[in-house]
């Protein structure tokens, strides 16, 4: 009898057609946003290979919860998030070439540097085409419920979903610069009611009580503050890589990233919802 | 074996009408793509960490070039390239051209240039009402900005 691991070349190729799809539809704001062409040419090249560098576990990680398939040991997971990246570059590179944003003519490094800003959204969106775009047959099995740890980790994927489309722009700067500092306190006060209401109170379809019995405030504590923290942290590390925060002052800094956690906190807030 | 292993056998097994056995997994097509996207990424690391190391820093040096004259409607129209030679990208890079007679510049004409990457060139031209190749043209970069 003949034993086959996974699945079939036929359901792999659908799998990678729905790759594609996620990829297409989570990079097309970044794949038309003009900040993020110059991004790929003036980032320190250091920066963009962390960045890339840090996305392959994070895409490991994302498909404990979901992914183009429902994938079971680690090998498999790691298999996919390679396969995730691979999509991502060729969609950015065929989207960039017919727009005429990278031609044959430049020089390798805007090149690479180029489709390289692009492969953070759109191996995101390849990742979780599987989750957007319907569920599959192929392999049912359960998706493990996240812990606590698991909770906050789709927050921070959530977070990065929104904030990586919006942190090339230059309004996240011009944003900051025109508030007071009573509308970012303002601003800190709304995210947090309405990522604490996103989630908890409202009855969405992902909403869901990880602790039935537990009070309002640890709630709001435990998921609320924490995650809003590590949003900002997120973003602060976005923004550096992105070169927002070089030269830039303390409050400068931290307006800023005020600023692009409110996009990020709704991701964060949403992340059960679309993960 | 590993515990997904018992978990697949126990979930997922199943026997189709050709009596083939399914099991949960990776086929050897997905490590192909797989393999072929870790080499790719390998390749993209290892050329930015290099790219890195080769040093950014440095003052830009944009030599301007004229490729091209041609007489329209609006004025003899001249095309140039930009090169900038530094490891370092520079923005809103003004470019300006003067038409002279021996000492005295007869007309000037300018363009800003919104982007040059690192050892890479960008085209533009610059516009002028006497035709160019009657007088002494000098082209030349005015300044720059770090993005």
């Amino acid at each position: 009898m003949i034993v086959r691991h996974g699945p079939t070349p036929r359901e792999f190729w659908i799998g990678l057609g729905r790759a594609f799809a996620g990829a297409l539809i989570f990079a097309v704001p970044v794949l038309m946003t003009m900040e993020a062409w110059a991004l790929g040419f003036n980032l320190h090249p250091w920066r963009l290979a962390l960045l890339l560098a840090v996305t392959l576990p994070m895409l490991v990680l994302l498909h404990k919860y979901g992914g183009f398939r429902q994938t079971v040991a680690l090998q498999d997971r790691v298999a996919d998030a390679f396969v995730a990246i691979l999509v991502a570059a060729v969609a950015a590179t065929a989207v960039l070439f017919i727009f005429g944003i990278v031609t044959v003519e430049m020089p390798l490094r805007e090149v690479i540097g180029k489709i390289a800003v692009q492969v953070v959204p759109g191996s995101l969106g390849a990742s979780l085409a599987r989750a957007q775009l319907g569920s599959s047959s192929l392999e049912e099995e359960e998706i493990p419920e996240p812990g606590y740890a698991g909770e906050l980790f789709l927050m921070v994927v959530g977070a990065l979903f929104l904030s990586v489309n919006i942190a090339p722009t230059e309004e996240v700067v011009l944003i900051a610069y025109k508030m007071h500092p009573w509308q970012e306190i303002a601003l800190v006060v709304g995210t947090l009611a309405l990522m604490h209401a996103f989630v908890y109170e409202f009855e969405f379809r992902g909403s869901h009580s990880p602790e039935p019995g537990a009070g309002f405030l640890s709630i709001f504590f435990r998921y609320a503050i924490v995650g809003y923290v590590l949003v900002m942290l997120v973003n602060l590390y976005i923004l550096w890589t992105f070169g927002r925060t070089d030269g830039a002052g303390f409050s400068e800094t931290l307006s800023a990233v005020v600023v692009l956690s409110f996009p990020g906190a709704l991701g964060a807030a949403v992340a059960r919802l679309i993960l | 074996m590993t515990k997904n292993s018992a978990k697949g056998d126990k979930q997922q097994k199943q026997s189709d009408n050709k009596g083939i056995t399914r099991k949960p997994g990776t086929s050897v097509l997905e490590w192909i793509v797989a393999g072929i996207s870790c080499v790719a990424l390998l390749a993209v690391l290892s050329y930015l960490v290099i790219d890195g190391l080769s040093g950014r820093n440095g003052i830009a040096r944009i030599v301007v070039l004229p490729l091209e004259v041609a007489a329209t409607e609006g004025g003899y129209v001249v095309e140039f390239a930009a090169a900038n030679s530094a490891g370092q990208s520079i923005a809103a890079v003004e470019i300006e051209g003067e038409l002279r007679s021996g000492d005295e510049v007869v007309e000037e004409s300018s363009a800003t240039l919104d982007y040059i990457p690192q050892k890479s060139r960008r085209k533009g031209a610059l516009i002028f009402r006497r035709n160019p190749e009657a007088y002494d043209l000098r082209l030349f970069a005015s300044g720059y900005s770090e993005p």
